[in-house]
This record gives C-alpha cells, sequence and structure tokens, in this order.
C-alpha cells in the first residue's frame, strides 16, 4: 500500500500514518473526489461542493439500519485547491486502485473515491439485520482511487482456500473471494453479546483488516457508563 | 531554567516540565500525571466567556463562569510531567502577539503568560458545545494538545477548516463562522458542522482528528442509560 500518489486532476498524500491517518488532496485544475460525509477536516478556495444521498433510497436505507452516514460530499475542483479528509475513528487509511476492477467493503470503511469509480450497496444478507456488528457491503468497481479506513492498523491478508474474520475487524475484500456472513455461537449469544458476526472467506484473494474492532471498544465502555 | 520536553509523540505524548527554584509554570486541571517533591500544585481560576442562549446561561450557572488551572510553583529544582486525556499529540508554541486556543487544547503556558476565557469571538465558534475559545498574550510558550496528529499551517489567503479541527490561531488571521458547502440543507445533512473562513496571514493549528465526532459516533453505539 501506498502513502502518495498521482490521479486525474489531482495528487493525493496519506499523512501521519497510522495512527491519526488524514488524506490530504491537492487538485490541479479539475479533479473531482467524494467522501464519507462527515471526513471534511479542511479545504482551501477553489472547490464546488454538493452534498447528496447516497446510493439512492435504497442503498441510503441500508446504510440507515446499519448507522453509517446517508450522505456523501462531492468536491470538485475548479482552481487549484487542497482538501483534507479524516475518518471518525483514528486509526490507517488504505490506498485501493481499481483498474476496472471491483473491490468489496465493510460500509464502514469507505472514506473517499475519485471521480472515476462507483458504489453501490450490496445487500449483506438477513443476518446482517440482527447484532449490532451487522455487516452492509458496498462495492466499489470503475477505474481510479478508492481509499478505506480502519480503527487501528490496515494490513493486507492473502486468503488460500478458506479464512474467517470478525466483521469488526474486516475492511475491504477482493471479489474473486467467495463470502458468508455467519454468526458465531447462538442466536442468543448473537444478540446479547452484540459481537459474533463472521466472515467466513473461500477462493483465492487478499483482504484488508483493522487491527481494532469499534464493536469491542463498545462493549468494553458500556458496563462503565453511569446507572 | 524552566525547560519544556515532549515525550512519546505522536501518539500518546506527555509533557515534562523542569523548573528551576523559584519558578511556576500554569498546568490544565487534571493533567498532572506525576511531579517531584518540590513541586506543589495551586488553583488558579480564570474567567471563562458564558456561551450563548437561555441554556447557555443554565450551563455556564451549573459549571461555573470560571475554570480552574493549576499553577505548578517549584520551591527547589523540580519537575512535572503533565498528559491530556485524549489519545494524540502535543505541541509547543512560542507566543510573537497572542493566539486563540480552543479550550480542550490547552494543556499548559509560562506564568507570565495571560489568559483571556472571555475572548469577544467565543460565542460563534462552537453552538451548544461546552468548548470556548481562550486568548493568550504575553512571552513564553503554550502547550496544546491534539486529538490526533497536530499540523501547522502557515496561512496566507483564504482557508476553511471544520470548527472540531480548529486547535488554535493567531489573532493576526480573521475569520468567519459559516457553513459548509454552497447548501444549508446539504451543511444540515451532510453531518459537517460548522466551518470557519480563515483569511488573512498567521499560524492556524489543527487536529488530524474530530472528539465530538468521535464522541457522536461511539456514543451512538452504546446501550442507552437505564434511568
Amino acid at each position: 500500500m501506498s502513502d502518495q500518489g498521482i490521479g486525474k486532476g489531482y495528487s493525493w498524500k496519506i499523512a501521519n500514518r497510522p495512527s491519526f491517518s488524514t488524506l490530504q488532496v491537492d487538485f490541479t485544475s479539475d479533479g473531482s473526489i467524494y467522501s464519507e460525509a462527515g471526513s471534511m477536516v479542511y479545504y482551501s478556495n477553489g472547490l464546488s461542493i454538493e452534498t447528496k444521498l447516497h446510493g439512492g433510497f435504497f442503498g441510503a436505507l441500508g446504510k440507515m439500519l446499519s448507522k453509517e452516514s446517508l450522505f456523501i460530499s462531492q468536491y470538485r475542483a475548479t482552481s487549484p485547491a487542497k482538501l483534507g479528509l479524516s475518518p471518525t475513528m483514528p486509526g490507517d487509511i488504505a490506498h485501493i486502485p481499481l483498474i476496472g476492477n471491483t473491490m468489496r467493503l465493510s460500509a464502514s470503511a469507505f472514506l473517499a473515491a475519485s471521480e472515476g469509480i462507483t458504489i453501490s450497496t450490496v445487500y449483506g444478507g438477513c443476518k446482517s439485520l440482527f447484532g449490532r456488528s451487522g455487516l452492509f457491503i458496498l462495492e466499489a468497481s470503475g477505474t481510479g482511487d478508492l481509499f478505506a479506513s480502519g480503527y487501528g492498523i490496515i494490513s493486507e491478508e492473502t486468503v488460500k482456500g478458506s479464512m474467517t474474520v470478525d466483521t469488526g475487524h474486516l475492511v475491504a475484500w477482493e471479489p474473486s473471494l467467495t463470502y458468508r456472513i455467519k454468526r458465531v455461537g447462538s442466536w442468543k449469544s448473537t444478540l446479547l453479546s452484540g459481537e459474533g458476526l463472521v466472515v467466513e472467506f473461500s477462493g483465492m484473494g487478499k483482504i484488508l483488516i483493522c487491527s481494532r474492532n469499534v464493536s469491542s471498544l463498545v462493549s468494553w465502555i458500556s458496563p462503565w457508563l453511569p446507572a | 531554567m524552566r525547560k519544556i520536553s515532549i515525550l512519546h509523540k505522536p501518539a500518546y505524548a506527555m509533557a515534562r516540565i523542569e523548573l528551576s527554584q523559584g519558578e511556576s509554570f500554569l498546568v490544565e486541571a487534571g493533567s498532572m500525571v506525576s511531579k517531584s517533591a518540590e513541586v506543589s500544585l495551586t488553583p488558579q481560576k480564570v474567567k471563562r466567556a458564558r456561551s450563548g442562549g437561555l441554556l447557555g446561561a443554565v450551563k455556564s450557572m451549573l459549571s461555573g463562569e470560571f475554570f480552574l488551572i493549576n499553577k505548578a510553583y517549584s520551591n527547589l529544582n523540580g519537575h512535572i510531567l503533565v498528559a491530556p486525556t485524549q489519545i494524540g499529540d502535543i505541541i509547543e508554541h512560542t507566543l510573537k502577539g497572542g493566539l486563540i486556543i480552543q479550550s480542550g487544547s490547552f494543556l499548559g503556558c509560562d506564568d507570565e503568560i495571560s489568559l483571556d476565557g472571555e475572548w469577544q469571538g467565543a460565542r460563534s465558534f462552537f453552538a451548544g458545545e461546552s468548548l470556548f475559545m481562550m486568548h493568550a498574550r504575553g512571552q513564553g510558550s503554550v502547550l496544546m494538545n491534539s486529538f490526533g496528529a497536530i499540523d501547522a499551517l502557515d496561512l496566507d489567503g483564504e482557508f476553511i477548516v471544520d470548527t472540531g479541527h480548529i486547535v488554535a490561531f493567531e489573532p493576526s488571521l480573521s475569520y468567519s463562522i459559516t457553513k459548509f458547502g454552497s447548501s444549508w440543507l446539504g451543511a444540515f445533512f451532510s453531518g459537517e458542522g460548522l466551518v470557519a473562513r480563515f483569511s488573512g496571514k498567521g499560524r492556524l493549528y489543527t487536529q488530524s482528528h474530530n472528539l465530538n465526532a468521535f464522541g457522536k459516533f461511539v456514543g451512538s453505539l452504546l446501550p442507552p442509560r437505564s434511568s
């Protein structure tokens, strides 16, 4: 994974990796990038900004259920300009270049993409409606730069055969892998513990995982709340 | 001679302040990690601005018109270690004609510096939040902490920053508080809060992550308080 590069109408850099990563974009003239709403840190003059509903109504409905942001912000350069984007959670940002191929990612991992990439929401299966770590999946395809974020450090793993990953640690995976969302343990333990959804991958391909889990953080904090 | 060193940058930064006999240093209340026996702490009151509206008036009645900082005084050669609550970095800034600091980022300063929590521009910055801006004036160093990494930007011209990412700025910069993007509807739905549009020349410090956004996100996943 690289820390900097050049896209169509912009150059980008991921600063302060891995703990407090920020995506810094320098637009030359006519570049365009869209991001998860709420991720903007700063921008300079020279950008036109539009906020819109992500993935249409049904996509938005899915995201609402998964407590993801419903909106994306589109930044289009009209003259040279700067933009800074940070994910909500402290951690890493991964650059995923797409050249006409597809990448799947956990909805919470989406940070930004260049204009040549389209994002659609994939139905994650009925199991994703239960439990707090429900998985909503995005499919990114096209040509350009995709940026994914993770709580903690993002690392790449290669699947040969099969691998099981906790949904809270899953960032992205190649579509050459088939996946199945599964519970760990009984329905009762899934609902009570608020965790226990895993993804079972099989085939050959790469996955990106992050080293920390938001659900685990929440489970840890919850008992400390005042009554 | 007072000496500051910043340890464990950038994720878990901590400041060590060495004091000679008779010297003192101001530190944020609750930030002390350890101190040598020669150093004593005395609370000091700093007047703070009332937040706007009726709710703000009630709030400031409850929280007091003052905020407390501690004066660390050393009767022989001694030292004190201070650390912020949140993970992140610490930066030392040498005052050149004042600095306006977001209250949550203040960690400490030389005793010769005067702190004014009633800074005129305070109200417009953080509607309904417990943060306020304070004006540091005089000679010496200020220590500031950030949620995430800290960036020092020397501005010359217009620049827009989400208010949740502001650490501090020099009063030579003028600013206006405005909405994100071009439409109020978009600003409302985008999840971006208010932004500050800076212009002029001067230093601006920003933090890579937004503490309120983090709190909102993690808070939304917590179980409801069992009243």
